[in-house]
């Protein structure tokens, strides 16, 4: 695998579009299509410049934060284990429930789906762990693709509801590769081979 | 709106970023050394030792902070910290420590080893000879280049089958320990072996170090004294850069990286234990220097290799960086020359630190 491809693989996981999908679906499912579309358009937009900054500023953010890559690694290997094990055991769905009709669709698109639901506290450490490591750049590009595969899960399920035992499955193997990520991070922070 | 479960998602998350803050990413206080801060500490350290030196050529082996002698002695410290006054400048003391140890020398069958009370620690030759090499390297004198034959035939003729080497021998009765074990005296005997080859070049002594890098490399984790590998071994650190235009094998090339993170994962913590509160509460170290240097030393002979052999190469910088960050937080704990821990210094804490920071200090001007 090249050095391109596993960075996208591993933001990828730690983006989860999976659960951010549903949580989309579920936060507009009342709304007007146009109104889903404005949110899901600004929940990728805010999510992509807060992440893809994140990245693009990891070698400032750790210096300020006095804090070495394999420490930032360990860290955030240590944190990813907390959504891993939640998608493990309670599965992908649910982290989001119908929202208030009067909601806007920019406030839905910034809370709750932007912030927290795609760029989650888990996901703003391992972020800034695999950018400090792989590099900005690279990561931000990473940010912008898992991003975009979250829009278009997104899409996929703004259909029919998806079939349960599919999801249950999809969560337990975003589960499984979300702590294969963490393991990997705490490998790199421990064994200082990232 | 978020559900009950991803708000608690969110609190665990929180309470485990406090956690994770407070200990495995605390704050690093690394600072910014230069080399001549670096070779300042060193100097003050080499004049610490040179204070302490007896007229027979023995230094003040353990002492309080007011300089009282604590008594004890060992040897193999003695051999190591006459090495470092060899790489500090201090000819005089070094020489005056080097006649301590030739009058303990025993010499049978072609070859000679350091004894501390009839037994001969493998290490003591070994550091013995590394110091005769340094010392060869520093004035260009060979008077000793005999001795330092003898000296690695004896670290030849203990090493084991399997590349590993027996750790004490009699010399009087010709006998050998067959059962104790040492952490660290094959990697002393592989790196004074490597610069025995330096500067006495041999062939059949290059195949006796292989056979222990291998031994090294290969194997020693996997024996019951390596609980946690790789074990923090700079001496091998220092043999493998020794090594590299051998050329290193892959095994101990691999092994080297091994040792990278180890070194770093020890020095961040170290680093971190200096942050300041909390972070001091949550880090608690305890480490004396003769630790701290050694993973220091380590670093930087891990960073000579990283430039020397391309397998390395992707970690020139962060070698380089972790033996900075080390370095710093030597210097930041040094007090009139010394480290004291809980209120004591050990002759081996200023040996290991001289050799960190001047091998840091070799690094950075090189670099410039």
């Amino acid at each position: 695998m090249t050095d391109v491809v596993r960075v996208a693989v591993l933001v990828l996981v730690v983006v989860n579009p999976v659960s951010a999908a549903l949580a989309i679906r579920t936060a507009t499912e009342q709304q007007a299509a146009r109104t889903r579309v404005v949110a899901l358009s600004v929940a990728a937009g805010v999510a992509a410049v807060v992440l893809g900054a994140l990245a693009l500023a990891a070698d400032e953010i750790l210096d300020a934060l006095d804090l070495s890559v394999a420490s930032a690694e360990l860290g955030a290997g240590v944190v990813l284990l907390v959504p891993a094990l939640e998608l493990l055991f309670g599965g992908p769905e649910g982290w989001v429930r119908a929202p208030n009709a009067h909601a806007s669709a920019v406030r839905l698109g910034v809370f709750p789906l932007a912030v927290p639901v795609l760029a989650s506290p888990w996901t703003a450490a391992a972020v800034l762990a695999i950018a400090g490591d792989e590099g900005g750049g690279r990561t931000a590009i990473s940010v912008l693709f898992a991003v975009a595969v979250a829009c278009a899960l997104a899409v996929a399920a703004f259909g029919p509801p998806p079939d349960q035992r599919a999801v249950r499955l999809l969560g337990a193997a975003v589960g499984v590769a979300t702590a294969l990520v963490a393991a990997d991070l705490v490998h790199d922070g421990v064994f200082g081979t990232g | 709106m978020p559900t009950g479960r991803l708000v608690r998602m969110l609190v665990v998350c929180a309470l485990v970023l406090g956690a994770v803050r407070l200990t495995v990413s605390a704050p690093e206080r690394c600072g910014d050394v230069a080399a001549h801060d670096a070779r300042v500490g060193a100097r003050a350290a080499a004049q610490w030792l040179a204070r302490g030196q007896r007229d027979d050529g023995s230094y003040l082996y353990l002492a309080d902070e007011r300089g009282r002698d604590l008594g004890g002695y060992n040897a193999v410290r003695h051999a190591g910290v006459t090495l470092s006054l060899y790489q500090a400048g201090f000819g005089d003391a070094a020489d005056r420590g080097l006649g301590w140890m030739l009058a303990r020398l025993e010499r049978r069958d072609g070859w000679a080893a350091l004894t501390d009370g009839g037994v001969a620690p493998l290490g003591g030759s070994a550091l013995m000879l590394a110091a005769l090499a340094e010392r060869r390297v520093q004035t260009h004198d060979r008077r000793y280049d005999d001795l330092m034959e003898q000296l690695g035939r004896f670290l030849a003729a203990m090493q084991r089958d399997n590349g590993d080497f027996y750790v004490y021998a009699y010399p009087r009765t010709g006998n050998v320990d067959r059962e104790a074990i040492s952490q660290y005296f094959a990697g002393e005997a592989l790196w004074a072996l490597a610069r025995l080859e330096r500067a006495l070049p041999d062939p059949d002594r290059r195949s006796v170090a292989r056979r222990a890098a291998h031994f090294i490399a290969a194997v020693r984790d996997d024996t019951d004294f390596v609980p946690v590998p790789p074990l923090n071994d700079h001496w091998a650190a220092y043999a493998f850069a020794e090594m590299s235009d051998w050329p290193l094998a892959d095994e101990p090339a691999e092994y080297a990286r091994a040792l990278y993170g180890r070194f770093d994962l020890l020095i961040r913590w170290e680093a971190q234990s200096d942050a300041g509160e909390p972070y001091t509460t949550t880090h608690t170290s305890g480490k004396r220097a003769a630790a701290l240097g050694t993973w220091v030393e380590g670093q930087a002979a891990l960073a000579r290799l990283a430039r020397a052999d391309e397998r390395l190469g992707d970690l020139r910088e962060a070698t380089l960086a972790s033996t900075r960050c080390g370095a710093a937080v030597l210097l930041a704990r040094q007090r009139d020359g010394a480290w004291y821990t809980d209120g004591e210094t050990r002759m081996d804490d200023q040996q290991h630190a001289i050799s960190g920071l001047l091998a840091l200090a070799d690094l950075l001007e090189a670099q410039a």
